[in-house]
């Protein structure tokens, strides 16, 4: 099904451990979840972004004291007609960010029903994030920074007011998660590959079993 | 001195001999006792006394006088105390354990007594039990223990089977044998009294068998009391009284639909939106068992309330009835929370239309988007044509403008944009700066590690119409291919995990939608 994440790099000569998690984002279609991910990836800002097709793939690496933690992003689109494809990012993911649009309320109410969507079908210990973006637009502002917040205290939500425009808080929110997230060997990503080969053996031993000597 | 007898004398003497110098002697008693007062009570005698001490009202006088202010005594400390604890434990677990190796005796004796090898002829069998007990010779006892009666001719002595005592029958018990069975093995059942009623033709016990055929045994009332004791302690100690089997399966159903509605919750919610994670038939088995279970949780606690607990007793202990009550709190409380939470499904008939409204909603709104993307492409082209006409003036853009136009472009499917650049200019942090940039190329930032497979442009108008799946697994092997090309074995591995992961899902879809 839903991607279980990549493997732990067998690292660490220099470093301490390299945790590698799974993120997606997801949101209302134009309230900037490429551009949020873009200025986090590449530094980089594009007036003109074009709309994501299906689910775009970005990594960046962060360091955190001793730990690497290298983010494996999925960055869904926000239309409708993606929708579907979603659960295979949201399934396997350790991470979630949820974008809204702060001049537009709409995004917002369709950020809670994403909240409430991961909160039921999302791995039960997935951290959540929800970003309210295009902060530099504060005269525009129709969701309140107030209303926002209350709503993620309520759903225990980390919460931020972002802006892929001027940086502000992008590269905070993403630390913030890296933060929260389990750092030990074990309760990082499980290794699909490991996954794939214990069944085999699994299969053998089956087979193994039902003949009869 | 002249002694003065009785109190009417004195008082007779006083006030013949002393009326005269009345005033005097008054004032020299006063005297002292301001002196001895100030003495004992320190200041707290000033602030009662007047200044010149003469004018106080009668009932001053009197406190100061007896000294009966309990506010003017200080407080008391604690005397000398002595836990008599250990003593009392001392003295309590000598009994307990006289009573304990006492009982322990009994029933070792009682075990042998009860072998089966034991013979049955009356002769030899009370030989057989001289032999494990030894029984206290008639010599030495000319009246009966308990009740004082001299032995005769018609008062036989009898002995007790278990510490060889000597009593009358009267004060003799017959304890059955299958009552004694279950008190050397707990696990023999016995119902019935453990010993038989005495009737007045039962004297004598010379045969083993009472009045219905039982073997019976001839004890004494200690030792009755002491074995009795121990069944009791034993019956206390390994059965569960109803009470607490009723609260056992209550709290087991409670535990039961805290599993079951975490489980639920989600289901209806999903289900109400017309949502098809979740089976609807699933969740109706589900509400079946949570109502059955705060059915029973009901009928249970309502069973625990009623409960008389000794009904021998005319009014019932005040704190079982407390407890009782507040067993049927919790479960009342359990219930409310969640019985009320608890949202009935939609019916089959409902949810169906539910369903419906929804999959119409997304493909309107997925209509809608394909609309609007349309547009933006046609306009795009018409802008592209409209530079190149430009172009072909000889006239170009400032970015500003450039920016404009991008933005308006982007209205289209985003809706917003041009309010953005406006801003530009005057919102940044420090950060903007450095990093903004309209370029695609790495040029800016060493500090970003990060990687970003560039997108294909001629994605848009090959990709309209296609299965979003397939559509995905396209973008993902164009990405594979790209970071093979920049040596991310890293992001490979990833993306060809997606892969997979997309082609697994878009079969099971498939073998969904054919089936």
């Amino acid at each position: 099904m839903a991607s279980r994440g990549g493997p732990q790099r067998p690292n660490g000569a220099s470093q301490g451990k390299i945790c590698q998690f799974k993120l997606v984002l997801l949101g209302e279609s134009a309230v900037g979840k490429s551009s949020l991910v873009l200025r986090f990836v590449k530094g980089q800002f594009h007036e003109y972004q074009e709309s994501t097709i299906g689910a775009a793939f970005l990594t960046q690496t962060v360091c955190l004291d001793d730990t690497t933690v290298k983010f494996e992003i999925w960055d869904t689109a926000g239309q409708e007609r993606y929708h579907s494809l979603a659960p295979m990012y949201y399934r396997g993911a350790q991470a979630a960010i949820v974008v809204y649009d702060i001049t537009n309320p709409d995004t917002f109410g369709r950020a809670k029903t994403w909240v409430k969507e991961l909160q039921r079908q999302a791995s039960p210990n997935i951290v959540i994030a929800l970003a309210g973006n295009k902060a530099d637009l504060a005269s525009k502002r129709m969701v309140e920074f107030d209303e926002a917040q209350a709503y993620a205290e309520e759903n225990s939500l980390l919460f931020m007011e972002t802006s892929a425009k001027t940086a502000m808080n992008v590269n905070d929110i993403f630390l913030a998660i890296a933060k929260k997230l389990p750092k030990s060997e074990t309760s990082g990503t499980p290794q699909p590959r490991q996954g794939v080969r214990l069944n085999n053996e699994q299969g053998g031993q089956q087979s193994e079993g039902g003949c009869c000597k | 001195m002249k002694d003065l007898g009785t109190v009417s004398q004195l008082q007779g003497h006083f006030e013949e001999e002393h009326s005269s110098e009345d005033k005097a002697v008054f004032q020299q008693l006063k005297g002292f006792f301001d002196k001895a007062k100030k003495k004992i009570l320190g200041d707290r005698v000033d602030e009662v006394l007047s200044p010149n001490g003469e004018r106080r009202t009668s009932g001053d006088l009197s406190i100061i006088l007896s000294g009966y202010d309990p506010s003017w005594w200080e407080d008391q400390e604690m005397g000398a105390s002595r836990s008599h604890i250990d003593t009392f434990k001392g003295v309590r677990d000598a009994r307990v354990d006289f009573f304990v190796v006492e009982t322990n005796k009994l029933l070792i004796r009682l075990d042998k007594l009860l072998s089966p090898d034991a013979p049955t002829d009356p002769k030899k069998r009370k030989a057989f039990e001289r032999e494990i007990v030894r029984w206290v010779p008639d010599s030495e006892v000319p009246a009966c223990l308990n009740c004082g009666r001299s032995f005769s001719l018609f008062t036989r002595r009898h002995h007790c089977r278990l510490c060889g005592g000597i009593m009358c029958d009267r004060c003799s018990e017959i304890m059955a044998s299958s009552y004694a069975q279950k008190l050397i093995n707990p696990a023999h059942s016995f119902s019935g009294d453990g010993f038989l009623k005495r009737s007045n033709s039962n004297t004598s016990l010379n045969s083993l068998m009472g009045a219905d055929g039982e073997a019976v045994m001839r004890v004494c009332r200690t030792c009755r009391k002491l074995l009795e004791r121990r069944d009791k302690m034993t019956e206390l100690r390994n059965t569960t009284p109803p009470i607490v089997q009723i609260y056992d399966k209550m709290k087991q159903c409670i535990r039961e639909a805290e599993q079951i509605i975490p489980e639920y919750m989600p289901m209806v919610d999903s289900l109400s939106q017309g949502e098809t994670v979740y089976n609807y038939r699933q969740a109706l088995i589900l509400r079946t068992k949570l109502v059955k279970l705060y059915e029973a949780v009901d009928q249970l606690s309502k069973k625990i309330l009623v409960m008389d607990l000794r009904p021998d007793q005319q009014s019932p202990n005040p704190r079982q009835v407390l407890l009782q009550k507040s067993i049927r709190m919790y479960a009342s409380n359990f219930m409310q929370e969640n019985m009320i939470g608890l949202q009935s499904l939609p019916s089959e008939e409902d949810y169906n239309k539910l369903r419906q409204a929804r999959a119409a909603e997304i493909q309107r709104r997925i209509a809608a988007e394909r609309r609007a993307a349309m547009e933006a492409q046609d306009r795009e082209r018409a802008e592209r044509d409209r530079q190149s006409r430009e172009a072909a003036n000889g006239q170009s853009l400032s970015p500003h403008e450039e920016g404009i136009k991008l933005g308006h472009r982007r209205e289209a499917s985003g809706g917003e944009g041009t309010k953005r650049k406006f801003l530009s200019g005057i919102v940044g942090s420090k950060t903007s700066g450095k990093v903004h940039t309209r370029n695609d190329s790495d040029g800016t930032g060493n500090s970003y590690s990060g990687w970003k497979p560039s997108e294909d442009p001629q994605r848009i108008s090959r990709s309209n119409n296609a299965d979003p799946m397939l559509q995905q697994m396209e973008i993902i092997r164009g990405y594979i291919k790209q970071a093979k090309e920049a040596h991310r074995s890293d992001e490979v591995t990833m993306l060809e995990q997606n892969l997979r992961d997309l082609a697994e899902e878009y079969r099971r879809q498939q073998q969904a939608a054919n089936s």
